[in-house]
Protein backbone atom coordinates (compact mmCIF):
# COMPACT_ATOMS: atom_id res chain seq x y z
CA UNK A 1 0.00 0.00 0.00
CA UNK A 2 1.48 3.36 -0.97
CA UNK A 3 1.52 6.18 1.52
CA UNK A 4 0.15 9.55 0.51
CA UNK A 5 2.74 11.40 2.63
CA UNK A 6 5.13 13.59 0.64
CA UNK A 7 8.53 12.08 0.00
CA UNK A 8 11.54 13.42 1.88
CA UNK A 9 14.44 15.32 0.28
CA UNK A 10 16.92 13.52 2.52
CA UNK A 11 18.90 11.09 0.41
CA UNK A 12 19.14 7.62 1.87
CA UNK A 13 22.53 5.98 1.28
CA UNK A 14 22.64 2.21 1.87
CA UNK A 15 26.29 1.14 1.58
CA UNK A 16 28.02 -1.46 3.72
CA UNK A 17 31.63 -0.29 3.39
CA UNK A 18 32.12 2.39 6.07
CA UNK A 19 34.88 4.24 4.15
CA UNK A 20 32.72 4.49 1.06
CA UNK A 21 29.80 5.68 3.18
CA UNK A 22 32.03 8.48 4.47
CA UNK A 23 33.31 9.40 0.99
CA UNK A 24 29.85 9.53 -0.60
CA UNK A 25 28.39 11.36 2.38
CA UNK A 26 31.19 13.97 2.23
CA UNK A 27 30.54 14.54 -1.50
CA UNK A 28 26.81 14.97 -0.94
CA UNK A 29 27.25 17.21 2.09
CA UNK A 30 29.65 19.42 0.15
CA UNK A 31 26.93 19.80 -2.51
CA UNK A 32 24.43 20.77 0.24
CA UNK A 33 22.42 17.59 -0.21
CA UNK A 34 21.04 16.15 3.06
CA UNK A 35 21.90 12.48 3.51
CA UNK A 36 21.34 9.66 5.98
CA UNK A 37 23.51 6.54 5.83
CA UNK A 38 22.91 2.87 6.65
CA UNK A 39 25.20 -0.15 6.37
CA UNK A 40 22.74 -3.02 6.04
CA UNK A 41 19.55 -3.80 4.17
CA UNK A 42 17.60 -4.10 7.43
CA UNK A 43 18.75 -0.68 8.66
CA UNK A 44 18.16 0.81 5.23
CA UNK A 45 14.57 -0.44 5.00
CA UNK A 46 13.85 0.78 8.52
CA UNK A 47 15.28 4.21 7.71
CA UNK A 48 13.28 4.32 4.48
CA UNK A 49 10.04 3.54 6.32
CA UNK A 50 10.75 6.57 8.50
CA UNK A 51 12.21 8.96 5.90
CA UNK A 52 10.33 8.07 2.69
CA UNK A 53 13.27 9.39 0.69
CA UNK A 54 12.71 10.56 -2.86
CA UNK A 55 16.16 9.32 -3.85
CA UNK A 56 17.91 6.21 -2.52
CA UNK A 57 21.53 5.29 -3.26
CA UNK A 58 21.71 1.51 -2.94
CA UNK A 59 24.79 -0.68 -3.00
CA UNK A 60 24.19 -3.88 -4.90
CA UNK A 61 26.06 -6.16 -2.49
CA UNK A 62 24.81 -5.87 1.05
CA UNK A 63 25.77 -8.31 3.81
CA UNK A 64 22.24 -9.29 4.85
CA UNK A 65 20.14 -9.17 1.65
CA UNK A 66 20.52 -8.87 -2.11
CA UNK A 67 20.19 -5.35 -3.47
CA UNK A 68 17.50 -6.46 -5.94
CA UNK A 69 15.21 -7.64 -3.12
CA UNK A 70 15.77 -4.45 -1.18
CA UNK A 71 14.95 -2.31 -4.19
CA UNK A 72 11.76 -4.25 -4.93
CA UNK A 73 10.63 -3.72 -1.36
CA UNK A 74 11.39 0.01 -1.53
CA UNK A 75 9.52 0.44 -4.81
CA UNK A 76 6.57 -1.66 -3.65
CA UNK A 77 6.26 0.70 -0.73
CA UNK A 78 6.88 3.95 -2.66
CA UNK A 79 6.82 3.54 -6.46
CA UNK A 80 7.70 7.22 -6.90
CA UNK A 81 11.12 6.74 -5.28
CA UNK A 82 14.17 6.86 -7.54
CA UNK A 83 16.70 4.15 -6.69
CA UNK A 84 20.25 4.73 -7.91
CA UNK A 85 22.20 1.49 -7.80
CA UNK A 86 25.90 1.53 -6.93
CA UNK A 87 27.96 -1.39 -8.12
CA UNK A 88 31.58 -2.44 -8.41
CA UNK A 89 33.00 -3.15 -11.83
CA UNK A 90 32.12 -6.70 -12.87
CA UNK A 91 28.53 -6.58 -11.74
CA UNK A 92 27.17 -4.91 -14.86
CA UNK A 93 24.81 -7.76 -15.67
CA UNK A 94 23.36 -7.53 -12.21
CA UNK A 95 22.95 -3.79 -12.61
CA UNK A 96 21.13 -4.32 -15.88
CA UNK A 97 18.76 -6.67 -14.04
CA UNK A 98 18.21 -3.92 -11.47
CA UNK A 99 17.39 -1.37 -14.17
CA UNK A 100 14.84 -3.71 -15.65
CA UNK A 101 13.32 -4.13 -12.21
CA UNK A 102 12.83 -0.36 -11.88
CA UNK A 103 16.13 1.23 -10.82
CA UNK A 104 16.55 4.80 -12.00
CA UNK A 105 20.24 4.63 -12.82
CA UNK A 106 23.37 2.74 -11.89
CA UNK A 107 26.81 4.01 -11.03
CA UNK A 108 29.87 1.83 -11.48
CA UNK A 109 32.65 2.21 -8.89
CA UNK A 110 34.85 4.15 -9.06
CA UNK A 111 32.88 7.29 -9.94
CA UNK A 112 33.72 10.88 -9.10
CA UNK A 113 31.60 13.11 -6.91
CA UNK A 114 30.31 15.10 -9.90
CA UNK A 115 28.91 11.94 -11.46
CA UNK A 116 27.19 11.17 -8.16
CA UNK A 117 25.68 14.65 -7.92
CA UNK A 118 24.55 14.53 -11.57
CA UNK A 119 22.79 11.21 -10.97
CA UNK A 120 20.93 12.63 -7.99
CA UNK A 121 19.97 15.81 -9.84
CA UNK A 122 18.66 13.74 -12.75
CA UNK A 123 16.62 11.63 -10.36
CA UNK A 124 15.13 14.70 -8.69
CA UNK A 125 14.28 16.26 -12.05
CA UNK A 126 12.58 13.04 -13.09
CA UNK A 127 10.47 13.07 -9.91
CA UNK A 128 9.48 16.66 -10.53
CA UNK A 129 8.15 15.85 -13.99
CA UNK A 130 6.63 12.48 -13.20
CA UNK A 131 2.93 12.29 -14.05
CA UNK A 132 0.60 11.53 -11.18
CA UNK A 133 -1.69 9.14 -13.04
CA UNK A 134 -1.92 5.66 -11.62
CA UNK A 135 -0.47 2.65 -13.36
CA UNK A 136 -3.93 1.19 -13.87
CA UNK A 137 -5.06 4.34 -15.69
CA UNK A 138 -1.93 4.37 -17.79
CA UNK A 139 -2.34 0.75 -18.81
CA UNK A 140 -5.49 1.33 -20.81
CA UNK A 141 -4.20 4.46 -22.48
CA UNK A 142 -2.70 4.47 -25.91
CA UNK A 143 0.50 6.46 -26.07
CA UNK A 144 0.22 9.13 -28.78
CA UNK A 145 1.34 9.37 -31.50
CA UNK A 146 1.09 5.58 -31.58
CA UNK A 147 -2.22 4.14 -32.77
CA UNK A 148 -3.48 0.67 -31.84
CA UNK A 149 -4.86 -1.30 -28.91
CA UNK A 150 -3.33 -4.74 -29.61
CA UNK A 151 -1.97 -6.47 -26.53
CA UNK A 152 1.52 -6.41 -28.06
CA UNK A 153 1.39 -2.62 -28.35
CA UNK A 154 -0.20 -2.06 -24.93
CA UNK A 155 2.82 -3.87 -23.50
CA UNK A 156 5.10 -1.55 -25.50
CA UNK A 157 3.27 1.57 -24.19
CA UNK A 158 3.65 0.27 -20.63
CA UNK A 159 7.34 -0.28 -21.15
CA UNK A 160 7.83 3.18 -22.63
CA UNK A 161 6.06 4.78 -19.66
CA UNK A 162 8.12 2.75 -17.19
CA UNK A 163 11.46 3.41 -18.80
CA UNK A 164 10.75 7.11 -19.36
CA UNK A 165 11.03 7.78 -15.63
CA UNK A 166 14.55 6.40 -15.46
CA UNK A 167 17.83 7.38 -17.10
CA UNK A 168 18.34 3.86 -18.41
CA UNK A 169 19.62 3.39 -21.93
CA UNK A 170 16.92 2.03 -24.20
CA UNK A 171 17.62 -0.39 -27.03
CA UNK A 172 14.80 -0.54 -29.56
CA UNK A 173 14.60 -3.40 -32.01
CA UNK A 174 12.08 -4.10 -34.72
CA UNK A 175 11.70 -4.49 -38.44
CA UNK A 176 11.95 -1.47 -40.71
CA UNK A 177 8.84 0.65 -40.58
CA UNK A 178 7.66 -0.47 -37.14
CA UNK A 179 8.15 2.99 -35.61
CA UNK A 180 11.49 2.85 -33.82
CA UNK A 181 12.10 6.59 -34.04
CA UNK A 182 8.52 7.25 -32.93
CA UNK A 183 9.19 5.01 -29.94
CA UNK A 184 12.40 6.89 -29.10
CA UNK A 185 10.54 10.20 -29.28
CA UNK A 186 7.78 8.83 -27.08
CA UNK A 187 10.35 7.85 -24.42
CA UNK A 188 11.88 11.32 -24.63
CA UNK A 189 8.52 13.11 -24.42
CA UNK A 190 7.40 11.07 -21.42
CA UNK A 191 10.67 11.67 -19.58
CA UNK A 192 11.91 14.44 -17.32
CA UNK A 193 14.09 15.55 -20.24
CA UNK A 194 11.17 16.39 -22.49
CA UNK A 195 12.00 20.10 -22.32
CA UNK A 196 15.51 19.30 -23.60
CA UNK A 197 16.48 18.52 -27.19
CA UNK A 198 15.75 15.25 -28.98
CA UNK A 199 18.49 14.63 -31.51
CA UNK A 200 18.16 11.72 -33.93
CA UNK A 201 21.10 10.43 -35.93
CA UNK A 202 20.88 7.64 -38.48
CA UNK A 203 24.25 5.88 -38.24
CA UNK A 204 23.54 3.96 -41.44
CA UNK A 205 22.87 7.06 -43.52
CA UNK A 206 26.19 8.78 -42.85
CA UNK A 207 29.44 7.68 -44.51
CA UNK A 208 31.75 5.96 -42.03
CA UNK A 209 34.41 8.66 -42.33
CA UNK A 210 31.99 11.41 -41.31
CA UNK A 211 30.16 9.66 -38.53
CA UNK A 212 32.62 10.49 -35.74
CA UNK A 213 32.35 14.17 -36.57
CA UNK A 214 28.55 13.92 -36.74
CA UNK A 215 28.36 12.32 -33.29
CA UNK A 216 31.13 14.12 -31.41
CA UNK A 217 31.69 17.26 -33.53
CA UNK A 218 34.97 18.68 -34.78
CA UNK A 219 37.16 21.75 -34.53
CA UNK A 220 37.98 23.98 -37.43
CA UNK A 221 41.04 22.72 -39.31
CA UNK A 222 41.01 19.29 -37.66
CA UNK A 223 40.81 17.66 -41.10
CA UNK A 224 40.55 18.70 -44.73
CA UNK A 225 37.20 20.36 -45.27
CA UNK A 226 36.64 21.26 -41.61
CA UNK A 227 36.24 24.95 -42.36
CA UNK A 228 34.51 25.78 -39.09
CA UNK A 229 33.79 24.27 -35.69
CA UNK A 230 30.91 21.82 -35.75
CA UNK A 231 28.86 20.80 -32.79
CA UNK A 232 28.20 17.06 -32.85
CA UNK A 233 24.91 15.33 -32.11
CA UNK A 234 26.04 14.36 -28.58
CA UNK A 235 26.71 17.98 -27.63
CA UNK A 236 23.51 19.14 -29.35
CA UNK A 237 21.57 16.64 -27.23
CA UNK A 238 23.05 17.96 -23.95
CA UNK A 239 20.24 17.99 -21.38
CA UNK A 240 18.06 15.85 -23.63
CA UNK A 241 18.09 12.60 -25.57
CA UNK A 242 20.37 11.31 -28.32
CA UNK A 243 18.74 8.73 -30.59
CA UNK A 244 21.21 6.62 -32.55
CA UNK A 245 19.29 4.76 -35.23
CA UNK A 246 20.80 1.80 -37.08
CA UNK A 247 23.45 1.54 -34.35
CA UNK A 248 24.74 -1.76 -35.74
CA UNK A 249 25.99 0.13 -38.82
CA UNK A 250 28.50 1.97 -36.64
CA UNK A 251 32.14 1.28 -37.41
CA UNK A 252 34.00 -0.72 -34.71
CA UNK A 253 36.47 2.08 -34.13
CA UNK A 254 33.68 4.53 -33.42
CA UNK A 255 31.95 1.97 -31.22
CA UNK A 256 35.00 2.17 -28.92
CA UNK A 257 34.58 5.95 -28.70
CA UNK A 258 30.87 5.61 -28.05
CA UNK A 259 31.62 3.17 -25.22
CA UNK A 260 34.02 5.67 -23.67
CA UNK A 261 31.38 8.37 -24.01
CA UNK A 262 28.86 6.16 -22.19
CA UNK A 263 31.35 5.38 -19.43
CA UNK A 264 32.56 8.91 -18.80
CA UNK A 265 29.71 11.14 -20.07
CA UNK A 266 32.38 13.19 -21.83
CA UNK A 267 32.94 13.93 -25.50
CA UNK A 268 36.09 14.92 -27.32
CA UNK A 269 35.38 16.56 -30.69
CA UNK A 270 37.69 15.59 -33.55
CA UNK A 271 40.78 17.77 -33.23
CA UNK A 272 40.10 18.73 -29.61
CA UNK A 273 42.45 17.85 -26.78
CA UNK A 274 40.19 18.36 -23.79
CA UNK A 275 37.06 16.31 -23.16
CA UNK A 276 33.79 18.07 -22.39
CA UNK A 277 31.10 16.82 -19.99
CA UNK A 278 27.61 16.34 -21.42
CA UNK A 279 24.40 15.12 -19.86
CA UNK A 280 22.69 12.95 -22.45
CA UNK A 281 20.32 10.03 -22.40
CA UNK A 282 21.04 7.48 -25.11
CA UNK A 283 18.39 5.59 -27.02
CA UNK A 284 19.48 3.40 -29.88
CA UNK A 285 17.77 1.21 -32.41
CA UNK A 286 18.45 -1.42 -35.00
CA UNK A 287 16.46 -3.58 -37.37
CA UNK A 288 19.08 -6.30 -37.02
CA UNK A 289 19.51 -8.89 -34.29
CA UNK A 290 22.11 -7.15 -32.11
CA UNK A 291 23.24 -10.34 -30.38
CA UNK A 292 23.92 -11.93 -33.75
CA UNK A 293 25.97 -8.86 -34.67
CA UNK A 294 27.99 -9.42 -31.47
CA UNK A 295 28.48 -13.08 -32.36
CA UNK A 296 29.66 -12.12 -35.83
CA UNK A 297 32.20 -9.70 -34.35
CA UNK A 298 30.58 -6.66 -35.95
CA UNK A 299 29.35 -5.16 -32.69
CA UNK A 300 31.36 -4.83 -29.48
CA UNK A 301 30.05 -7.07 -26.72
CA UNK A 302 30.85 -4.58 -23.95
CA UNK A 303 29.02 -1.83 -25.83
CA UNK A 304 26.08 -4.14 -26.37
CA UNK A 305 25.73 -4.73 -22.63
CA UNK A 306 26.11 -1.01 -21.93
CA UNK A 307 23.36 -0.14 -24.37
CA UNK A 308 21.07 -3.12 -23.97
CA UNK A 309 19.76 -2.07 -20.56
CA UNK A 310 16.06 -1.83 -21.32
CA UNK A 311 15.16 -3.48 -24.62
CA UNK A 312 11.91 -2.56 -26.35
CA UNK A 313 10.88 -4.76 -29.24
CA UNK A 314 8.36 -3.25 -31.64
CA UNK A 315 6.17 -5.97 -33.13
CA UNK A 316 5.71 -6.10 -36.89
CA UNK A 317 2.34 -4.89 -38.17
CA UNK A 318 1.26 -8.44 -39.12
CA UNK A 319 1.47 -9.41 -35.42
CA UNK A 320 -0.63 -6.49 -34.20
CA UNK A 321 -4.07 -7.92 -34.95
CA UNK A 322 -6.61 -5.26 -35.91
CA UNK A 323 -4.17 -2.37 -35.28
CA UNK A 324 -3.60 -2.25 -39.04
CA UNK A 325 -7.20 -1.21 -39.60
CA UNK A 326 -7.24 1.20 -36.67
CA UNK A 327 -4.13 2.87 -38.07
CA UNK A 328 -5.48 2.86 -41.61
CA UNK A 329 -8.87 4.35 -40.61
CA UNK A 330 -7.15 7.15 -38.67
CA UNK A 331 -4.61 7.93 -41.37
CA UNK A 332 -6.97 7.74 -44.31
CA UNK A 333 -9.27 10.41 -42.82
CA UNK A 334 -6.26 12.61 -41.96
CA UNK A 335 -4.84 12.26 -45.45
CA UNK A 336 -8.24 12.88 -47.03
CA UNK A 337 -8.47 16.20 -45.17
CA UNK A 338 -5.01 17.13 -46.42
CA UNK A 339 -5.86 16.20 -50.01
CA UNK A 340 -9.38 17.64 -49.97
CA UNK A 341 -11.02 14.26 -50.63
CA UNK A 342 -13.98 12.60 -48.94
CA UNK A 343 -12.64 9.35 -47.47
CA UNK A 344 -14.27 8.17 -44.27
CA UNK A 345 -12.86 4.65 -43.82
CA UNK A 346 -12.20 1.19 -45.27
CA UNK A 347 -14.62 -1.21 -46.91
CA UNK A 348 -15.14 -4.55 -45.09
CA UNK A 349 -13.20 -6.40 -47.82
CA UNK A 350 -10.22 -4.08 -47.47
CA UNK A 351 -10.29 -4.47 -43.70
CA UNK A 352 -10.11 -8.24 -44.06
CA UNK A 353 -7.45 -7.95 -46.74
CA UNK A 354 -5.32 -5.68 -44.57
CA UNK A 355 -5.65 -8.04 -41.60
CA UNK A 356 -4.30 -10.92 -43.67
CA UNK A 357 -1.41 -9.19 -45.37
CA UNK A 358 2.21 -9.75 -44.34
CA UNK A 359 3.14 -6.02 -44.54
CA UNK A 360 6.91 -6.51 -44.96
CA UNK A 361 7.37 -2.72 -44.88
CA UNK A 362 5.13 -2.43 -41.81
CA UNK A 363 3.47 0.92 -40.96
CA UNK A 364 5.69 2.78 -43.42
CA UNK A 365 4.35 0.58 -46.23
CA UNK A 366 0.77 1.06 -45.03
CA UNK A 367 1.22 4.86 -45.05
CA UNK A 368 2.53 4.78 -48.63
CA UNK A 369 -0.36 2.59 -49.78
CA UNK A 370 -2.94 4.87 -48.16
CA UNK A 371 -1.34 8.02 -49.57
CA UNK A 372 -1.45 6.45 -53.02
CA UNK A 373 -5.14 5.54 -52.59
CA UNK A 374 -6.18 8.95 -51.25
CA UNK A 375 -4.31 10.92 -53.91
CA UNK A 376 -5.67 8.88 -56.83
CA UNK A 377 -9.26 8.31 -55.66
CA UNK A 378 -12.19 10.33 -54.38
CA UNK A 379 -13.72 8.10 -51.70
CA UNK A 380 -15.80 7.65 -49.64
CA UNK A 381 -14.52 4.14 -48.68
CA UNK A 382 -11.24 2.47 -49.61
CA UNK A 383 -12.11 -0.54 -51.77
CA UNK A 384 -9.85 -3.35 -53.08
CA UNK A 385 -9.95 -1.86 -56.59
CA UNK A 386 -8.24 1.30 -55.34
CA UNK A 387 -5.25 -0.56 -53.88
CA UNK A 388 -1.95 -0.53 -55.81
CA UNK A 389 -1.57 -3.71 -57.90
CA UNK A 390 1.84 -4.54 -56.41
CA UNK A 391 0.24 -4.66 -52.97
CA UNK A 392 -2.32 -7.21 -54.11
CA UNK A 393 0.45 -9.32 -55.59
CA UNK A 394 2.12 -9.72 -52.20
CA UNK A 395 1.79 -13.08 -50.59
CA UNK A 396 -0.84 -12.96 -47.81
CA UNK A 397 -0.08 -14.29 -44.35
CA UNK A 398 -2.88 -16.85 -44.52
CA UNK A 399 -4.76 -18.67 -47.24
CA UNK A 400 -7.98 -16.87 -46.34
CA UNK A 401 -7.31 -14.22 -48.95
CA UNK A 402 -10.73 -12.82 -49.84
CA UNK A 403 -9.79 -10.75 -52.82
CA UNK A 404 -9.53 -12.28 -56.24
CA UNK A 405 -5.88 -13.08 -56.83
CA UNK A 406 -4.20 -10.99 -59.42
CA UNK A 407 -1.22 -12.13 -61.42
CA UNK A 408 1.89 -11.86 -59.25
CA UNK A 409 4.45 -9.38 -60.46
CA UNK A 410 7.43 -11.50 -61.44
CA UNK A 411 10.77 -10.00 -62.36
CA UNK A 412 11.55 -9.96 -66.05
CA UNK A 413 14.69 -12.05 -66.30
CA UNK A 414 15.16 -11.72 -70.06
CA UNK A 415 16.86 -8.34 -69.77
CA UNK A 416 19.34 -9.67 -67.24
CA UNK A 417 20.39 -12.78 -69.11
CA UNK A 418 24.04 -12.75 -70.12
CA UNK A 419 25.06 -10.09 -67.58
CA UNK A 420 27.49 -10.62 -64.73
CA UNK A 421 26.26 -10.75 -61.16
CA UNK A 422 27.99 -7.42 -60.44
CA UNK A 423 26.17 -5.80 -63.38
CA UNK A 424 22.84 -7.21 -62.24
CA UNK A 425 23.51 -5.94 -58.74
CA UNK A 426 24.18 -2.46 -60.09
CA UNK A 427 21.00 -2.48 -62.19
CA UNK A 428 18.93 -3.49 -59.19
CA UNK A 429 20.52 -0.87 -56.93
CA UNK A 430 20.15 1.92 -59.47
CA UNK A 431 16.54 0.97 -60.15
CA UNK A 432 15.79 0.98 -56.42
CA UNK A 433 17.48 4.37 -55.97
CA UNK A 434 15.47 5.79 -58.87
CA UNK A 435 12.20 4.58 -57.34
CA UNK A 436 13.14 6.26 -54.05
CA UNK A 437 14.18 9.53 -55.66
CA UNK A 438 17.84 8.85 -54.90
CA UNK A 439 17.31 8.20 -51.17
CA UNK A 440 20.07 5.85 -50.07
CA UNK A 441 18.57 5.01 -46.64
CA UNK A 442 15.19 4.16 -48.16
CA UNK A 443 16.80 2.05 -50.89
CA UNK A 444 19.01 0.33 -48.35
CA UNK A 445 15.96 -0.53 -46.29
CA UNK A 446 14.18 -2.05 -49.23
CA UNK A 447 17.25 -4.04 -50.29
CA UNK A 448 17.88 -5.10 -46.68
CA UNK A 449 21.49 -3.92 -46.70
CA UNK A 450 23.16 -1.17 -44.73
CA UNK A 451 23.17 2.32 -46.18
CA UNK A 452 26.96 2.40 -45.81
CA UNK A 453 27.15 -0.62 -48.15
CA UNK A 454 25.26 1.36 -50.81
CA UNK A 455 27.45 4.44 -50.25
CA UNK A 456 30.57 2.30 -50.73
CA UNK A 457 29.23 0.83 -53.95
CA UNK A 458 28.19 4.23 -55.33
CA UNK A 459 31.60 5.60 -54.42
CA UNK A 460 33.36 2.67 -56.15
CA UNK A 461 31.27 3.07 -59.33
CA UNK A 462 31.87 6.81 -59.35
CA UNK A 463 35.64 6.31 -59.05
CA UNK A 464 35.64 3.65 -61.76
CA UNK A 465 33.89 6.06 -64.15
CA UNK A 466 36.07 9.08 -63.36
CA UNK A 467 38.58 9.63 -66.23
CA UNK A 468 42.24 9.39 -65.19
CA UNK B 1 51.49 14.11 2.44
CA UNK B 2 53.00 10.69 2.05
CA UNK B 3 56.40 9.14 1.53
CA UNK B 4 56.63 8.74 -2.23
CA UNK B 5 59.73 6.50 -1.96
CA UNK B 6 57.83 4.16 0.24
CA UNK B 7 54.79 4.04 -1.97
CA UNK B 8 56.61 3.92 -5.27
CA UNK B 9 59.21 1.26 -4.63
CA UNK B 10 59.11 -2.39 -3.61
CA UNK B 11 61.65 -4.58 -1.82
CA UNK B 12 64.11 -4.32 -4.71
CA UNK B 13 63.82 -0.58 -4.77
CA UNK B 14 62.76 -0.55 -8.41
CA UNK B 15 60.11 2.08 -8.97
CA UNK B 16 59.18 0.76 -12.41
CA UNK B 17 58.35 -2.77 -11.30
CA UNK B 18 56.33 -1.60 -8.32
CA UNK B 19 54.04 1.34 -9.01
CA UNK B 20 52.49 3.53 -6.34
CA UNK B 21 50.06 1.62 -4.13
CA UNK B 22 47.63 4.54 -4.31
CA UNK B 23 47.38 7.27 -6.92
CA UNK B 24 48.27 10.34 -4.81
CA UNK B 25 46.03 12.64 -6.86
CA UNK B 26 42.96 10.51 -6.18
CA UNK B 27 43.75 10.17 -2.49
CA UNK B 28 44.39 13.91 -2.13
CA UNK B 29 41.08 14.71 -3.77
CA UNK B 30 39.20 12.41 -1.39
CA UNK B 31 40.99 13.63 1.70
CA UNK B 32 40.37 17.27 0.82
CA UNK B 33 36.59 16.84 0.67
CA UNK B 34 36.14 17.81 4.32
CA UNK B 35 37.95 19.46 7.20
CA UNK B 36 40.95 18.06 9.12
CA UNK B 37 38.75 16.03 11.44
CA UNK B 38 37.05 14.42 8.50
CA UNK B 39 40.44 13.75 6.88
CA UNK B 40 41.73 11.95 9.99
CA UNK B 41 38.52 10.03 10.44
CA UNK B 42 38.50 8.93 6.80
CA UNK B 43 42.15 7.77 6.94
CA UNK B 44 41.43 5.80 10.11
CA UNK B 45 38.30 4.27 8.61
CA UNK B 46 40.04 3.24 5.40
CA UNK B 47 42.88 1.61 7.37
CA UNK B 48 40.32 -0.22 9.49
CA UNK B 49 38.36 -1.37 6.43
CA UNK B 50 41.44 -2.67 4.62
CA UNK B 51 42.63 -4.48 7.76
CA UNK B 52 39.21 -6.13 8.10
CA UNK B 53 39.06 -7.06 4.41
CA UNK B 54 42.67 -8.25 4.33
CA UNK B 55 41.85 -10.73 7.08
CA UNK B 56 38.47 -11.68 5.63
CA UNK B 57 39.88 -12.87 2.29
CA UNK B 58 41.64 -15.65 4.21
CA UNK B 59 38.36 -17.01 5.59
CA UNK B 60 37.69 -20.75 5.11
CA UNK B 61 34.21 -19.89 3.78
CA UNK B 62 34.74 -19.20 0.05
CA UNK B 63 31.48 -17.20 -0.15
CA UNK B 64 32.85 -14.78 2.42
CA UNK B 65 36.15 -14.59 0.53
CA UNK B 66 34.31 -13.64 -2.66
CA UNK B 67 32.14 -11.08 -0.87
CA UNK B 68 35.15 -9.49 0.84
CA UNK B 69 37.15 -9.44 -2.40
CA UNK B 70 34.21 -7.75 -4.11
CA UNK B 71 33.99 -5.13 -1.37
CA UNK B 72 37.75 -4.61 -1.49
CA UNK B 73 37.61 -4.16 -5.27
CA UNK B 74 35.11 -1.30 -4.99
CA UNK B 75 36.91 0.46 -2.15
CA UNK B 76 40.36 0.08 -3.73
CA UNK B 77 39.16 1.42 -7.09
CA UNK B 78 37.50 4.39 -5.40
CA UNK B 79 40.62 5.50 -3.52
CA UNK B 80 42.93 5.06 -6.52
CA UNK B 81 44.57 1.78 -5.43
CA UNK B 82 44.45 0.42 -8.96
CA UNK B 83 46.75 -2.54 -8.45
CA UNK B 84 44.88 -3.75 -5.40
CA UNK B 85 41.58 -3.27 -7.23
CA UNK B 86 42.85 -5.52 -10.03
CA UNK B 87 44.09 -8.16 -7.58
CA UNK B 88 40.81 -8.08 -5.64
CA UNK B 89 38.89 -8.42 -8.87
CA UNK B 90 40.92 -11.51 -9.79
CA UNK B 91 40.37 -12.98 -6.35
CA UNK B 92 36.63 -12.28 -6.57
CA UNK B 93 36.41 -13.96 -9.98
CA UNK B 94 38.55 -16.96 -9.01
CA UNK B 95 36.69 -17.46 -5.72
CA UNK B 96 33.36 -17.49 -7.51
CA UNK B 97 34.38 -19.61 -10.48
CA UNK B 98 37.22 -21.90 -9.39
CA UNK B 99 36.74 -22.32 -5.65
CA UNK B 100 38.79 -22.24 -2.48
CA UNK B 101 41.97 -23.97 -3.62
CA UNK B 102 42.53 -21.65 -6.57
CA UNK B 103 41.55 -18.59 -4.55
CA UNK B 104 43.99 -19.38 -1.75
CA UNK B 105 46.87 -19.04 -4.22
CA UNK B 106 45.99 -15.36 -4.65
CA UNK B 107 45.41 -14.50 -1.02
CA UNK B 108 49.07 -13.96 -0.03
CA UNK B 109 49.91 -11.51 -2.79
CA UNK B 110 46.63 -9.63 -2.28
CA UNK B 111 47.34 -9.31 1.44
CA UNK B 112 50.83 -7.97 0.65
CA UNK B 113 49.27 -5.31 -1.55
CA UNK B 114 46.74 -4.51 1.16
CA UNK B 115 49.71 -3.92 3.49
CA UNK B 116 51.26 -1.49 0.99
CA UNK B 117 47.98 0.39 0.70
CA UNK B 118 47.63 0.56 4.49
CA UNK B 119 51.20 1.91 4.72
CA UNK B 120 50.35 4.80 2.39
CA UNK B 121 47.15 5.50 4.31
CA UNK B 122 49.07 5.45 7.61
CA UNK B 123 51.48 8.05 6.21
CA UNK B 124 48.53 10.17 5.17
CA UNK B 125 47.03 9.81 8.64
CA UNK B 126 50.32 10.87 10.23
CA UNK B 127 50.55 13.88 7.91
CA UNK B 128 47.02 14.73 8.89
CA UNK B 129 47.63 14.57 12.64
CA UNK B 130 50.91 16.50 12.31
CA UNK B 131 49.20 19.32 10.40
Amino acid sequence: MNSQAPLSDTILLIEDTPSLQMIYKAALTRANLPVETCGTAADGLAAFARLKSRVVLLDLMLPDRAGLEVMKELLASEPQTCVIVITANGSINKAVEMMRAGAHEFLVKPFDDQRLINAIENARRSLHHRPRSTLAEARIQVLPPFIGHSSAMLAVYDKIRSVARSMATVFITGESGTGKELCAEAVHKASARSAGPFIALNCGAIPVGLLESEVFGHLRGSFTGAISDKQGAAAAADGGTLFLDEICEMDLNLQTKLLRFLQTSTITPVGATKPRKVNVRIICATNRNPLEEVRQGRFREDLYYRLHVVPIHLPPLRERGDDVNEIAETLVTQMAREEGHEFSGLSPRVRELFRNMAWPGNVRQLINVLRNVVVLNAGPLVTPEMLPPDLLSQRPMTTREPAAPTAPARPVLGDLAGRTLAQIERIVIEDTLARHNGSVPKSARELDVSASTLYRKLDAWSKAETPE
Amino acid sequence: MNDQTRSNSGPDGSPESDPAAIDPAVLDRLLSMGDEAMRSALCAQMISDFQRLGAAIDDPDITKVAHSAHEMKGLAATIGAARLATMARSLDTVAKSLGAAAASALVGSTQSEVARVIAVLSDAAEDSSAA
